[in-house]
């Protein structure tokens, strides 16, 4: 038998230093998992942390930006139910009489007002669920047409409808209320608010409905013709918050109408704070996970060179340079490194994004997950950030062993 | 001359007292040589090995191998010569225990820029050391012999002018030893000069000379050709 | 011998999770009278789909012939898109976001498939390579009893 034959399959393969830290990894494989483990819990955290902040700010953000009015007003003691349907689409119903547009577009400073009427839908209804439907006048609306999508051709007629962008329906679909089949004409872009889950109609659409409901046997406490939820109101550029909130409260006392003032501003510095709290704990958790995983296996990684004096002794006597046993320990801390980062980055991939919805449903805060090229930024953020943790928790002992003598190495080794 | 060994000297501090572990020690030795370093324990023979791999810096002296000195090159050039013109054999058990024993006996031939394949000349030399049926076991799978073995051929692979072996049949049976002192003689044959310390008495009858160590000083050369010698102590 | 009985019995609760999960664990929306919705039968029909990526898992413990298995995990690779289809195009779930099955039970699916996915791929590559693998040593085998027969 020649000696090529006797030569064992595989043998072939180069040996370089890389090679031989994989072997070194793959022989001691459980320690090479628990360490990757760590990074990939590094990872993951990282840039699940970068992604809830990143979607919170920009549903702040898009808040900040689509709450067209600076001021609502609603029917006494009903502000928490129209924050609710306002920022996550709880569906609520209140009414109060029509006048209140009239009464508060003569206040000076204000420049314009729209009234918004709400149903809510039967839950057995089109989707199986129920959807708080808003009522809009076209005419004076500044706060719903901004994001139709597109633009309408016209405005939108009895029968019609507009649909908030998490719903699936396309234009030209059809949706069931109380029994009657409705036009989709327009879909809404995300905005991170309540908005993202309702139905938005006129108010002859929304009388239609109303009609039907009352068909069906179910009775909403308004005056026909008279009714309406809210008033959005448009200040003027520049305007005093609480000025304009006295000046409606007064009026609206002096017209004998009991009613909440809701200030956009208030809102958003309310959600803001909230946000801002959330995003400092993931800050603060993040850099100390970051800083606990470095020490870790800054820990890990001088006990296995400790551990490992022989081994990098007999390289050094076999005719291995010093940058090249630098590249042995710090190539095996990468691979450490870049492999953890790649699991935790894949695994907060899986649970992110397909349970985005879940995750700001349980946040409770406006939230819009930021665009592709921003997630793949934060992605390669992340893998840097989580993959240098290895290389540089194996600094000190890199520079350990490159400052001993050989022999005392060989001989700690023994 | 391939190596020459010029008033080297390694001191240690004990406390506060300075001991010579080597103390201006010369000599010198040729191609194909076979020279063995006997002595009692602590006298100095590991020490002065290891100064001459380079892999201790004395405290004065210099060793010249094929013209250099060693202790005068930097950590590029020193390293290349450690590994192409060396080879050792540590006393300890030193096969990489991650790596197979193919693998280990391949490994010096990457660590320096290189053309070709080792894996054929490997194979050859796991055959002549006698455990070519281990190439793909882990050192751990080995006995101490078979180890020395793996080591052996490893301190071969590149065909280096000088190998250098720490008590390379410690720890060995007699059978053993006699099989690795023959085939240490059979590469000096070859052209391979040969320096190894040992407690073996029965060594000298492989080697050319035999030099005798105590207290850091060489003090005797039991036979061979004294002409090649210059023995400072004595 | 060890990745046959780890990735049969991946495929065993890989597929009882997509079959059960549905109906039991990460439930769809609750039905309402005599009106289903989509997801239930959604669920439905994940209940055959997992039991059948079950039964592949069950299958390939007990075989050991590479080349069947090679077979069942392409196979079960199949089925993991059947089984993510299904929420995703074939049958989807319901439209609004909020609701379980839009925000549990449809994710839930597709990540299980997903892994199922991965996983059959990996191991396929895997075996297909064994499966070269024994075929060189059958070759080189029989060759070695033909030249003996030779001699």
């Amino acid at each position: 038998m020649s000696q090529q034959e006797q030569s064992p399959k595989g043998s072939k393969k180069k040996l370089g230093i890389i090679t031989i830290a994989c072997c070194n990894l793959k022989k001691k494989a459980v320690r090479t998992s628990c360490l990757m483990g760590l990074v990939a819990v590094l990872s993951f955290t990282l840039f699940s942390g970068l992604i809830l902040t990143t979607s919170l700010r920009g549903g702040m953000e898009s808040m900040r930006q689509r709450l067209g009015a600076d001021f609502m007003v609603v029917p006494d003691g009903n502000q928490a139910k129209f924050e609710g349907a306002l920022l996550r689409g709880e569906p609520g119903t209140f009414y109060f009489g029509r006048d209140t547009t009239k009464i508060l577009s003569d206040i000076e400073g204000i420049i314009k007002t729209t009234p918004q009427f709400f149903i809510t839908s039967l839950s057995t209804d089109c989707c199986s669920y129920q959807v708080q439907l808003i009522g809009y006048e076209p005419k004076t609306d500044f706060v719903i047409a901004p994001w139709i999508s597109g633009q309408l051709k016209k405005d939108l007629e009895k029968g019609e409808l507009v649909v908030g962008s998490k719903l699936e329906h396309q234009v030209g679909d059809t949706l069931k209320f109380f029994g009657r089949e409705y036009v989709v004409a327009g879909r809404l872009q995300e905005t991170g608010l309540g908005f993202d889950t309702s139905v938005f109609m006129n108010f002859d659409t929304a009388e239609n409905v109303l009609d039907d409901a009352k068909i069906k046997g179910i009775h909403y406490r308004f005056n026909k013709g008279d009714s309406i939820s809210a008033v959005m109101v448009k200040a003027e550029e520049g305007y005093d918050v609480s000025a304009i909130n006295n000046a409606i409260v007064d009026r609206l006392r002096e017209a004998g109408i009991k009613a909440d003032v809701v200030a956009s501003r208030t809102i958003v510095t309310t959600a803001s704070d909230h946000i801002n709290q959330f995003i400092f704990y993931v800050k603060v958790f993040s850099v100390m996970l970051w800083v606990l995983a470095v020490v870790l296996l800054s820990v890990v990684f001088t006990f296995s060179v400790h551990e490992r004096k022989k081994e990098i002794a007999v390289l050094r006597i076999l005719g291995a340079t010093k940058g090249k046993l630098l590249q042995l320990i710090f190539g095996e801390a990468a691979l450490i490194g870049t492999g953890g980062a790649l699991v935790g980055l894949s695994l907060a991939f899986l649970v992110l994004f397909p349970f985005s919805t879940l995750i700001s449903l349980t946040l409770n805060l406006p939230f819009v997950l930021p665009p592709p090229q921003r997630i793949a930024f934060l992605a390669m953020l992340s893998f840097l950030l989580t993959g240098a943790a290895g290389p540089a928790a194996s600094v000190s002992s890199a520079y350990r062993i490159v400052k001993n003598e050989i022999q005392a190495t060989m001989r700690e080794g023994e | 001359m391939l190596l020459e060994v010029n008033q080297l000297t390694r001191e240690y501090k004990r406390g506060r007292e300075a001991f010579r572990a080597v103390d201006e020690v010369s000599f010198t030795m040729a191609d194909g040589e076979f020279v063995s370093i006997r002595g009692r324990s602590g006298s100095g023979k590991s020490t002065l090995l290891n100064l001459i791999t380079g892999l201790l810096q004395p405290t004065g002296g210099s060793v010249f191998l094929d013209g250099e000195n060693i202790f005068e090159l930097d950590d590029r050039n020193y390293s290349y010569l450690r590994n192409s013109k060396l080879g050792y054999v540590s006393q300890v058990q030193s096969a990489l225990s991650n790596l197979t024993v193919m693998d280990n006996v391949r490994l010096p031939f990457f660590l320096s820029k290189r053309d070709g394949e080792p894996s054929e000349r490997a194979a050859a030399l796991l055959e002549q050391v006698g455990i070519a049926h281990l190439a793909k076991a882990y050192p751990a799978q080995l006995s101490g012999g078979e180890l020395k073995r793996v080591a052996i051929a490893r301190a071969l692979i590149l065909s280096p002018e000088l190998l250098i072996a720490d008590e390379p049949t410690c720890d060995l049976d007699l059978q053993t030893t006699k099989e690795v002192l023959e085939f240490l003689a059979s590469v000096a044959q070859r052209g391979t000069a040969v320096l190894m310390v040992t407690h073996e008495a029965d060594a000298s009858e492989y080697c050319n000379r035999t030099l005798f160590m105590e207290s850091g000083k060489l003090v005797h050369i039991a036979s061979g050709n004294p002409s090649g010698i210059f023995c400072s102590a004595i | 011998m060890k990745n046959r009985i780890v990735t049969g019995l991946f495929f065993l609760a890989t597929g009882l999770l997509i079959s059960l999960g549905p109906t039991y664990l990460f439930k769809v929306c609750e039905t309402m009278g005599d009106d289903f919705m989509k997801c239930h039968w959604t669920a439905r029909a994940e209940i055959g789909i997992g039991l059948l990526l079950a039964v592949f898992g069950v299958i390939s413990i007990a075989v050991s012939s590479v080349h069947i298995r090679l077979g069942l995990h392409m196979g079960a690779g199949l089925t993991a898109i059947l089984a993510a289809s299904l929420p995703t195009v074939l049958i989807g779930v319901c439209a609004m976001p909020g609701m379980n099955c839009h925000a549990i039970a449809a994710p839930s699916i597709l990540v299980i498939s997903l892994l199922v996915i991965v996983v059959s791929i990996l191991n396929s590559i895997y075996l297909l390579r064994q499966s070269k693998k024994s075929i060189q040593d059958f070759d080189r085998k029989s060759n070695e009893a033909s030249s003996r027969e030779e001699q």
